[in-house]
């Protein structure tokens, strides 16, 4: 036994370890399986139940697969190495290109290099209008059926909406056609170094620059002759790691500055989905090298959130339906309200079990104002 | 199941031989291969599993009648048999795969509108098809004797290692070791190495070597250039040669965990320095089939020049024909026939005095060139990226990034790809001390974990604006 332990010594240790990998990835499944795969931002998948009848189905194959993939031992560290490794392998490839090549979308996974900087390629904006134009006719429709509320669209043009070769899309120009009400307006991007001053390079959210500026473009859209919101204090740290860098790595690959303004702002008495609890309250350590995103620092998306503003002059109630845009400037904005509602139609179902409907809401909540805001991508969800 | 899939890796790997090893009683444990086997097959076949059982039992029978008819020397019921075999085997491998490819021609000749069938493909049909033959004919000509045990020929055509993509093991390679399988630890840790290499072949290299191959062939080539259409005929060799050989790596490690030597498919092809050369080192179990069961009975080259050629053209066009139902592979199979006539009768003479790198190079054209008449069923595409090849056309590297973006991305694995179409890896394999091959070891065992890591990286889907 010696002498063949001796013999085979490098041999034994590969086939030693290599049991202990597939035995590893044999039980693990099994015991104690992951719920939320967090570098993911997702559900784990989980093993399905294995019966006589669907044993033999493609459908129970894929997902024993797709289970495996997360329960495995090491499964999402080993997953975040990959994706790591390519992107930064990939990034240092697509820089060097976009370097030489000025003014030019170089590709990199779902979004591009311009001039170095992570921006997503323009949509066909004749493919965009077609789109818009459903939304339009829905638009038109829920505006004639309520005479008794104002309806106010803005939209946030973000890099889809702009090819930084040419003209920016005349987004503006179409809905003012296209809508039965001339409250319209476009937060614009002017250039590419306007695009770069107003929102962040490794996220597809606006920064705090931008969203100011969207903020007192709204004031001025819903008529309101209020002094905006004061600065009051502005911390920034170096971790921003947001959505578009996730595509690429995340943070291990792509890092930038995040400003957080706190504003001079009265006491909101705030409901999320019914509950009272603290909301966009900014999770932002600036001794900590924590990786942080758009969602901790502004809050991330609920289905229903309200601000009540106990202090507030007016009596006027303002509906805002909204992706997470929204969520930098509610606090803002609530303060001009007494109440201000915040839906988000992509997730209201899903709390609510049942579909948004605009009108009806605005009806039983005694709304005055009711600000469409959101991405171009937004504007043409189906859901709203 | 496929070697490569983590239900194949995780699951059936360890439980399988966890069992396989533990049972010492050899016909049990030819009864676990068999139900192992059967399962393999029905996980990704689940209905023409019967197809292939109907087969095989069919033949067992035949098998029986050409014994019986042969001692009884009525040869020519025993012909019978051997032929109605080859209708039964060819019919069915006809029918799922060249049905369509028939009709269509028909359609287009004499303007009919027959319906096409649109079968599916049963799994592994066209390698069962083949190790079946091997077995009926070996039969029929006495090289072999009749298999009583309908069990054993069902273990032979089912073995899960070899079922699906080969390599076609002859029944009499392996007739002894389905009796008797014996293994020592040496078998067992070739067949964990062999497994280790093949499956790193498949998910590292020819994975990344797919991408590229696809990004250019499958948009518009108009960007590539002729390097861009040059350097996807070049992935796409290196793609089908990792992708096959790494398949037929895993099969020969798994049968040989099993206690089955089976024939070596591959033997690094890209090297050769003729065409010649090239099917002795490609595809190898495929060639000697078509040598063994088609061109040595034709007659071979011990017959007249004119025959000669004939057998050289009837071999190559099956060849391709065996690939594919499609007109490409036919083609493909008689341009090799063509070249190698060329080498035979002329050329080679010409080539033994060249240097080394002047053979590489002439071999290395031709077979990319045989590729891409390989990989592009669209003949008209076929021919414009032929004349591509060959008619300058300068590549702008941006708008190359931009119409082929991960073929720009991903060419950085043609570093791994060229070094191991050499045989580096036999020179890793030659270091013999303790330490040597420690480092060996844990190198293989960093490549198994890098190829998990490739596998996992399919199920990473994350949602961004997910919210918890």
């Amino acid at each position: 036994m010696k002498k063949f332990i001796k013999a085979n010594f490098a041999d034994l240790i590969l086939v030693f370890f290599l049991i202990l990998i597939l035995l590893g990835g044999l039980v693990k499944p099994f015991i104690n399986p992951i719920s939320l795969l967090a570098s993911e931002n997702r559900y784990a998948n989980k093993l399905p139940k294995i019966t006589m009848n669907n044993i033999m189905k493609e459908s129970t194959h894929d997902k024993i697969n797709l289970a495996l993939g997360d329960q495995l031992p090491l499964a999402t560290k080993i997953k975040k190495a990959y994706i790591v490794l390519r992107g930064n392998v990939f990034l240092r490839e697509a820089r060097l290109i976009s370097n030489a090549a000025k003014d030019q979308y170089i590709p990199l996974f779902d979004v591009s290099l311009l001039n170095g900087r992570l921006v997503y390629k323009p949509l066909d904006f004749s493919l965009y209008k077609k789109d818009l134009d459903k939304m339009i006719l829905k638009y038109n429709k829920i505006i004639k059926n309520n005479r008794n509320q104002k309806y106010y669209f803005y939209l946030v043009t973000q890099d889809v909406l702009v090819d930084f070769n040419n003209k920016p899309y005349p987004v503006k120009e179409y809905l003012l056609k296209g809508l039965e009400t001339s409250n319209v307006d476009t937060f614009n991007i002017e250039s590419f170094n306007d695009f770069k001053n107003k929102f962040y390079s490794t996220d597809h959210h606006w920064n705090n620059i931008g969203q100011y500026e969207g903020y007192r473009e709204i004031l001025k859209l819903l008529n309101l002759k209020d002094k905006p919101a004061i600065v009051s204090s502005s911390n920034c740290n170096n971790y921003l790691s947001g959505s578009k860098a996730q595509k690429l790595g995340g943070s291990y690959v792509l890092k930038e500055k995040i400003c957080y303004e706190e504003y001079e702002l009265p006491n909101y008495q705030i409901s999320v989905e019914g509950k009272s609890i603290n909301y966009g309250d900014a999770i932002f350590n600036q001794s900590e090298n924590k990786i942080t995103n758009y969602g901790s620092i502004y809050g991330w998306d609920y289905g229903q959130i309200i601000y009540t503003n106990n202090d507030s002059v007016r009596n006027n109630n303002l509906l805002i339906v909204a992706d997470s845009m929204s969520n930098s400037i509610n606090k803002l904005l609530a303060n001009h309200f007494k109440n201000t509602h915040i839906i988000d139609v992509r997730h209201y179902k899903r709390v609510y079990g049942k579909k948004f409907e605009v009108n009806e809401y605005a009806k039983s909540h005694n709304i005055n104002d009711i600000l469409i805001l959101g991405t171009g991508y937004y504007f043409i969800n189906e859901d709203l | 199941m496929t070697f490569n899939g983590l239900t194949f890796i995780f699951w059936f790997l360890p439980i399988f031989f966890f069992l396989y090893y533990l049972i010492k009683d050899q016909r049990i444990r030819n009864i676990l291969l068999l139900i192992g086997s059967l399962f393999f097959y029905a996980w990704g076949e689940p209905v023409y599993i019967l197809l292939m059982l109907i087969i095989t039992v069919l033949t067992y029978i035949i098998g029986l009648l050409i014994n019986k008819f042969d001692k009884q020397k009525k040869y020519s019921m025993k012909k019978t048999m051997l032929l109605l075999s080859i209708l039964m085997i060819i019919g069915a491998l006809g029918f799922y795969k060249y049905s369509d490819f028939f009709i269509l021609n028909i359609n287009q000749i004499f303007n009919a509108k027959i319906k096409l069938l649109d079968l599916p493909l049963p799994l592994g049909i066209s390698f069962y098809s083949f190790q079946i033959l091997t077995y009926i004919f070996d039969l029929y000509m006495n090289k072999i004797k009749v298999q009583k045990n309908i069990f054993y020929l069902l273990l032979y055509v089912s073995l899960f290692p070899k079922i699906m993509v080969g390599p076609i093991v002859k029944y009499s390679s392996i007739e002894k070791q389905l009796y008797n399988q014996n293994i020592t630890f040496d078998d067992v840790v070739y067949g964990i190495k062999r497994f280790i290499v093949g499956l790193a072949k498949k998910v590292i290299i020819a994975n990344q070597m797919a991408m590229i191959a696809n990004n250019i062939y499958d948009n518009n080539l108009s960007s590539a250039g002729t390097f861009g259409i040059w350097l996807a005929a070049f992935a796409y060799a290196l793609q089908i040669y990792y992708d096959f050989s790494g398949y037929s790596d895993m099969a020969i490690g798994i049968g040989r965990m099993l206690g089955f030597n089976f024939t070596e498919n591959f033997n690094f092809p890209y090297i050769a320095k003729s065409i010649t050369d090239f099917w002795r080192r490609w595809h190898i179990s495929l060639s000697t089939w078509f040598r063994d069961y088609i061109y040595i009975p034709l007659g071979g080259n011990r017959v007249t020049k004119l025959k000669w050629i004939r057998n050289i053209f009837v071999v190559w066009m099956l060849t391709g024909f065996w690939h594919g139902a499609n007109w490409n592979y036919i083609i493909w199979g008689l341009y090799f026939a063509i070249i190698l006539l060329f080498e035979k009768l002329f050329f080679q003479k010409y080539l033994d005095k060249s240097p080394s790198f002047v053979k590489w190079i002439y071999s290395f054209i031709l077979i990319l060139i045989g590729w891409v008449i390989f990989r592009n069923e669209d003949i008209n595409v076929m021919f414009m990226v032929l004349k591509m090849m060959f008619s300058w056309s300068s590549t702008n590297l941006v708008e190359f990034v931009q119409a082929y973006p991960d073929a720009f991305y991903y060419s950085i694995f043609f570093i791994p790809a060229i070094i191991f179409m050499v045989p580096t890896i036999k020179i890793c394999e030659k270091q013999k001390t303790t330490f040597k091959n420690i480092i060996y070891n844990g190198m293989l065992l960093m490549l198994f974990v890098l190829s998990i890591m490739f596998l996992l990286s399919s199920t990473y889907t994350p949602f961004v604006y997910f919210k918890f």
